[in-house]
């Protein structure tokens, strides 16, 4: 449903562009890596989070709204703490995290912090499960998740301010201002800043125990600011620019504390050179991460740059055939006491992909990619990639994908001192998908399933006085996924529900480790059942919602000896717009785990009891 | 109908609980005392008879019905009692041996690793962050004093009435008279100086870790205690990784773990021999421990520390016997008398 709710947006805001008589081909966008996925990402079934799930939900962060949402598996150290997510059963090291094509990820040691980007800044976030190398490069073995900006908005001022409050000292501030000007050209420019803070003193329960808690010394504050700038000069030729910076503190129980500055931003231009559809970007992502723990005297300070450059060209040869050749380059380099000196990765590299559409009406499609990265002092596999998507019967697509993928040793794991593996191999996998999707009566339907392989998994192991990285298992993975959604019309308002499951199985199937007790066992922390299901009720200027979740047991230890129970978590989301002269009020109240349940999401890190978080936003929109 | 008011009463019988027997646990006296993953609480003891050669596993919390807490780093033996020292967790346990049963726990200690009894109803307990040595008084875990003491300081033992204790940080060996608290010695040993033990002859032996980031290889070295002087310096090889000291049961050999594998060494030898006493290929041992009855070497492998770890038990030659299940990262061995 969101993706028909999306392709509807997508359709709305392009419609006057393809009506102009010089627009025969398409609207020039913004977003390359979104804009390669959608025109070559044939035979994925990406799941979309819009505005409406995003700046649904308080002050959350990315990591609260894809849990509330059943997506993926996600890992939370506590509210305010690290969060991480992984797809498709594998590692969050293998799930790559894309802002306007920038990896978000920790070049360190590769797993990106969900806790620390607010939904509230996003545009709009697509989450692809499942292999995606020759696509997207490296550390796609288990997805990508890629958040984009806002899209074009009609002509004008809009301003939306908004504040709340939580329990145990939450509290925040947000402004979103847009302008966007039509004329001979067309401009916009969005600026959205946010500030949360939170003592952070949740209750909780140990397993097992009655006696409610307190959580001390974790209290956090988080700062971020956006800006976005789109010109478009002519319908031929468009300019973005994004900038983004950020810090978030956080104190760790008992007696450490993390502080992440960061800085972002992206240059990119889309247009017609004759034939040809040029899309160019760069950008440039600088992070630091402060961490001190006055029990251990640490004071440390790592800095960390990325630069993202691309340059892609496409063209279409007739009517069913198109081809993209593409040149990127990616820069990273760290700064830290505790990495070699020499650490720097540089990786040209380059992509060509081939889209074929065939059929009477056009209805089927197929697209081959093939990509190849030239990482300095490793080797990066050539990664195929391809896909088909049509329908087979009437109302019932099916979509099917195989493609190889890789994910290069972290820095971490190359320069870490003591004990980084300069001659690491990457990990590389093999994965292939079919699903389908139709409606059955009034029930709309999505299946996938998926399977694969992953050689060269990386452990730390310690070898000599200390540890160090090493090529040492082989998973395999396999997984089902359904999806079913059904609206009803009622005399008051709209009642929607979905209903999904998932099955994965991800296993150690070979090991170098002796007597490993892993082998033939689930992978630690990814749950082989999750079930999720929600109702969402919107009558005039009212919305509610109510998501339910179920995860499985999760092991902790690689020998399944050791496991998280299972839980059920419940949110409720609850809104309501008033008008108030010219402008908007939203009233809202955020209910998570309204059923007071005790639960883990990482072991010996407790998470809190029921929350409530309430919040107004006033928006205003003139011509 | 009469088979689905059977079928009824089938079910709900069988969601009955039933209690289920606890299970037995072998009165061994072979404590493994198993880490447990980092921040994860998952430390327990597994208990080895090693006359009817059963191990009972997670006996600490069948006994309490928790797990010691958050990485268990080492035992010890005081008036009858066990004192366990969780480190991450910043506690100590006192259990009955037989039992394991809890009879006093105190938490708020900053990283504590190792306590000894000095007597006189006081301890002495070490620390990795805390950059001081805690006194302690015994009865009820009171810290009487705290003696600054910068860096890691890990093993101390007692000698001739004076606390020895090796510090990792300064690579020295400092003398603690505890009848005043004050430091009245030290000795100048190598980097990451960690494991002490005291041979046949009345020495003191000293394994140094060494030092990554100073290029620092390990080193063994063997102290007079009376004079205080180094008589013995044996070196490791270079990039070489040395961990856990012990002694044969007649104290006339030293054993420990030099890349993962098991090295001995004569307590009159000043040179490493070229082979290992036991090597297992695709094994890393990660702890040792000798039973100082019947001279047994156990050794304990760690698998890739998020699973149960395996312990080889080998006779006093260094010869397999046999292999158990231990529990998450076997950290410590601890024997109690027969």
């Amino acid at each position: 449903m969101k993706l028909l709710v999306n392709f509807l947006i997508f359709l709305f805001f392009a419609s006057p562009l393809y009506a102009q008589p010089d627009s025969l081909r398409q609207l020039p966008e913004v977003d390359i890596t979104a804009a390669r996925l959608s025109e070559f990402g044939v035979g994925y079934q990406p799941k979309v989070l819009d505005s409406l799930d995003l700046h649904g939900s308080g002050s959350s962060s990315l990591a609260d709204v894809l849990a509330k949402n059943g997506i993926g598996d996600l890992r939370f150290y506590g509210p305010g703490g690290l969060a991480s997510i992984s797809l498709h059963g594998g590692s969050a090291s293998q799930t790559s995290v894309l802002w306007e094509g920038i990896p978000l990820q920790s070049p360190m040691n590769g797993v990106a912090d969900l806790a620390q980007l607010p939904a509230p800044l996003l545009g709009r976030v697509s989450v692809l499960g499942g292999a995606s190398g020759a696509m997207m490069g490296n550390a796609t073995i288990g997805g990508v998740i890629h958040i984009s900006s806002d899209s074009w908005v009609k002509a004008g001022h809009h301003i939306e301010v908004n504040s709340g409050l939580g329990q145990y000292g939450l509290d925040w501030q947000g402004v979103n201002a847009k302008y966007s000007k039509y004329s001979t050209h067309r401009f916009q420019s969005s600026t959205k800043f946010i500030r949360r803070q939170s003592a952070n003193r949740f209750t909780y329960r140990e397993a097992g125990r009655e006696e409610v808690l307190t959580r001390q010394h974790s209290d956090f504050q988080q700062f971020g600011i956006m800006q976005q700038l789109m010109w478009k000069p002519s319908i031929r030729h468009q300019w973005s620019m994004n900038v983004w910076a950020g810090t978030f503190f956080r104190n760790l129980y008992p007696s450490a504390s993390q502080e992440d500055r960061f800085l972002r931003g992206s240059l990119s231009y889309a247009g017609w050179w004759g034939e040809w559809k040029i899309r160019g970007r760069s950008g440039l992502n600088l992070e630091d991460l402060h961490y001190a723990d006055l029990a251990s005297s640490l004071d440390v300070l790592h800095r960390t740059n990325g630069w993202f450059s691309e340059v892609a060209g496409r063209r279409e040869l007739n009517r069913r055939n198109s081809v993209e050749i593409s040149f990127q380059h990616m820069l990273t380099q760290a700064n830290s006491p505790q990495l070699d000196r020499t650490n720097r990765r540089s990786m040209p590299g380059v992509l060509v992909s081939w889209k074929r559409t065939w059929g009477d009406d056009m209805n089927w499609m197929t697209a081959c990619s093939v990509r190849k990265d030239w990482p300095t002092g490793e080797a990066a596999p050539f990664m195929p990639g391809a896909g088909l998507e049509g329908e087979i019967l009437p109302g019932v697509m099916m979509f099917a994908r195989m493609d190889r993928s890789f994910r290069l040793p972290t820095l971490n794991d190359r320069y870490w001192l003591p004990g980084g593996n300069p001659d690491l191999k990457p990990e590389t996998g093999v994965q292939g998908q079919l699903g389908f999707s139709g409606k059955l009566s009034r029930i709309t339907w999505r299946f996938n399933g998926y399977g694969g392989r992953t050689q060269n998994w990386i452990l730390w192991r310690p070898q000599g006085n200390f540890w160090t990285p090493l090529n040492v298992r082989e998973v395999e993975v396999m997984g089902a996924e359904v999806r079913l959604d059904r609206s009803w019309e009622l005399p008051l308002g709209l009642l929607e529900a979905d209903f999904s499951y998932t099955w994965n199985s991800s296993e150690a199937i070979k090991s170098d480790i002796a007597r490993d007790a892993a082998v033939g066992r689930q992978l630690i922390y990814v749950p082989r059942h999750k079930a999720s299901g929600s109702l969402t009720w919107s009558y005039l200027d009212w919305r509610m919602s109510y998501h339910h979740l179920w995860t499985g047991n999760r092991n902790i230890t690689s020998d399944g000896e050791y496991q998280l129970p299972s839980f059920f978590l419940a949110h409720l989301d609850l809104s309501t717009t008033i008008k108030i002269l010219r402008s908007d009020a939203t009233l809202h109240l955020n209910a998570d785990n309204l059923w007071n349940v005790s639960y883990q999401s990482v072991a010996g890190q407790p998470m809190p009891l029921r929350t409530l978080q309430v919040g107004i936003s006033f928006s205003l929109s003139t011509p | 109908m009469n088979r689905m008011i059977f079928l009824l009463l089938i079910l709900s019988l069988s969601a009955c609980d039933r209690p289920s027997p606890e299970p037995e646990v072998e009165p061994g006296r072979v404590l493994i005392l198993n880490e447990g993953g980092f921040q994860q609480s998952t430390s327990s003891i597994s208990r080895y008879n090693d006359d009817t050669k059963v191990v009972s596993q997670d006996v600490f919390a069948a006994e309490n019905g928790y797990n010691p807490g958050d990485v268990l780093q080492s035992a010890t033996l005081i008036d009858g009692d066990l004192y366990l020292v969780v480190n991450n967790s910043g506690r100590i346990i006192v259990c009955d041996t037989d039992s394991l049963s809890e009879t006093r726990r105190v938490d708020g200690f900053t990283s504590p690793r190792y306590l000894v009894h000095a007597g006189n109803g006081v301890a002495y307990l070490s620390d990795l962050f805390g950059g001081s040595i805690s006194k302690i008084e015994v009865s009820t875990l009171d810290v009487l004093a705290s003696i600054p003491l910068m860096g890691w300081s890990e093993e101390m033992m007692m000698i001739d009435n004076r606390l020895w204790i090796a510090n990792q940080g300064a690579g020295k060996l400092y003398v603690l008279d505890p009848a005043t608290d004050s430091f009245v010695d030290s000795v100048e040993v190598g980097p990451g100086a960690a494991n002490l033990e005291l041979d046949a002859e009345g020495k003191v032996w000293v394994l140094c870790q060494g030092d990554f980031f100073t290029s620092a290889d390990p080193s063994l070295f063997r102290v007079d205690p009376m004079t205080r002087e180094v008589l013995t310096k044996v070196e490791f090889p270079s990039g070489a990784g040395a961990s856990d000291l012990c002694l044969t049961r007649a104290k006339d050999q030293l054993l420990f773990l030099q890349d993962g594998q098991l090295q001995q060494l004569a307590i009159s030898a000043s040179t490493l021999p070229p082979s290992r006493l036991f090597a297992s290929g695709s094994s890393f041992f990660y702890s040792l421990g000798v039973d100082p009855v019947s001279g047994e070497i156990y050794l304990g492998d760690a698998g890739d520390f998020v699973q149960r770890g395996n312990v080889f038990r080998l006779s006093p030659a260094g010869v397999p016997i046999d292999t158990f299940q231990a529990g998450i990262i076997p950290g410590e061995f601890f024997f109690l008398d027969k």
